[in-house]
């Protein structure tokens, strides 16, 4: 079995056949992943900014770049591959961001923010999270357990708590 | 050996940068060059030409026929897209030689790549033009890390104390452990290099522009902008992270909304996949 790579704005689902999910290189990004354990459907976005509102034609063309219409099309993608909507849970990484002396451009952060929205929205529980500071995070689903692990750059693996 | 001097030699053992890309490109900047003349010094070297030959046929330039031979290549990419495709073709090999690292090298390539992208869809919303004196500044503006990469490596322990701490960048990380900067470095890599002094410039100043007190021009600041925001979208991989003061100074000064950035984080998305040749670049065996 082998890792489905999951690019910017992109997202994929896998049911439950072994494959595992993974995002390399969140940056200001943040990685959604959506796990249901009685199914072992996994499916996992990488969105780039937190709200569509102000771009309705981007997220026709790149939905998985936002937030709002990241998630909502990954939930929809994980239930069309069988998983069962009661039985999901999230994991989520990523949202770091520059460092900043005043008030700045906190793209991760808002990310973060969005994601935690639109997740409690739906009534999906977040079940872990890395997410914040200012460094680059790879992160990896294995859907046989639903086992979530992250790395810094240069660093070994540790589970999402 | 003092550190200063490890660096000095760094510096003067890197290869020579081709001297055909600083002729194709003076010859590009001089209205009364002719295009055999172009053709004629690009000829020249064939590591060049063979990847000129690769980019002009990806995606990234956009053409409908497919091209075989130099002079083809000059005149259907047009002057300005040769300086790209040389420039691209001559700077990656450094890239690629980084030794010890080439995870790191590749990573590196790629944000080089990113960033002098970027630096294009910001210079048409900013200037109303793209720029190959930018482009290049942008494709070089971590030069320094070729030599710096290695030492970071070194006392990979040491930083990853100061960074867990926190409050510092990796800049500040640098200059305390290592006594100098891949920005300050990569300036003098492109001295060494007879870059113009803008490029020289662009480059040490690039996490810093507010502090380039000789310089009015934007491109330093563009540059800034373009390699803070592929550090955001997580583009080419490093131990430093977005451990960077950020762009805010950038975003004010050329009054950028969040909506700007987000149609150029966009646009960006499908040039960076049509410019897979670029990054994939390799050296002909």
């Amino acid at each position: 079995m082998s890792d489905i790579l999951v690019k910017l704005a992109d997202m994929a689902v896998t049911n439950g056949n072994g494959d595992g999910l993974a995002v390399y290189g969140l940056g200001a990004t943040v990685a959604v992943i959506l796990y249901d354990e009685t199914t072992k459907v996994g499916g996992c976005l990488q969105f780039m900014l937190p709200s569509s509102i102000s771009s309705p034609q981007r997220a026709r063309e790149y939905p998985g770049m936002f937030a709002d219409t990241g998630i909502s099309l990954l939930l929809k993608s994980c239930l069309a591959a069988g998983a069962h909507r009661e039985s999901l849970t999230a994991r989520l990484a990523g949202g770091a961001d520059l460092m900043e002396k005043g008030p700045g451009y906190r793209v991760g952060e808002e990310n973060v923010v969005a994601a935690k929205k639109i997740l409690s929205g739906l009534g999906i529980a977040i079940q872990s999270e890395a997410t914040g500071g200012c460094g680059f995070r790879t992160v990896r689903l294995d859907t046989t357990t639903g086992r979530t692990y992250f790395k810094r750059h240069g660093g070994g693996w540790e589970d999402l708590r | 050996m003092k550190m200063d001097n490890r660096f000095r030699n760094s510096i003067s053992s890197l290869p020579a940068f081709p001297t055909t890309i600083h002729r194709v490109t003076a010859l590009i900047n001089n209205a009364d060059s002719s295009l055999a003349e172009l053709v004629g010094v690009v000829r020249l070297d064939p590591v060049i030409t063979a990847n000129i030959l690769r980019m002009c046929n990806s995606a990234y330039f956009g053409l409908r026929h497919r091209v075989d031979n130099v002079h083809d290549a000059i005149m259907y990419l047009g002057r300005q897209n040769i300086v790209r495709a040389v420039m691209a073709a001559g700077v990656s090999r450094f890239f690629k030689d980084a030794p010890g690292y080439e995870t790191e090298a590749r990573g590196l390539w790629e944000h080089a790549v990113g960033t002098a992208l970027m630096s294009q869809l910001l210079a048409k919303k900013i200037l109303g033009r793209e720029d190959s004196l930018l482009f290049t500044a942008a494709l070089l503006h971590d030069i320094g890390k070729i030599i710096l990469g290695e030492y970071v490596r070194e006392k990979r322990d040491e930083f990853s104390r100061y960074l867990e701490e926190g409050g510092r960048s990796f800049l500040e990380v640098e200059e305390e452990v290592l006594g100098m900067n891949h920005a300050e470095l990569g300036g003098m890599i492109a001295a060494a290099w007879n870059f113009p002094r803008e490029i020289q410039l662009t480059i040490a100043g690039h996490h810093r522009p507010d502090m380039l007190a000789e310089s009015e021009s934007t491109v330093p600041w563009i540059v800034h902008l373009a390699d803070q925001v592929c550090l955001m979208l997580g583009i080419g991989q490093g131990t430093d992270g977005l451990a960077y003061y950020g762009m805010a100074g950038a975003v004010d000064r050329f009054n950028l909304s969040q909506k700007d950035l987000e149609t150029i984080m966009a646009e960006f998305l499908q040039e960076f996949e049509g410019a897979r040749e670029l990054v994939g670049i390799v050296q002909p065996s």
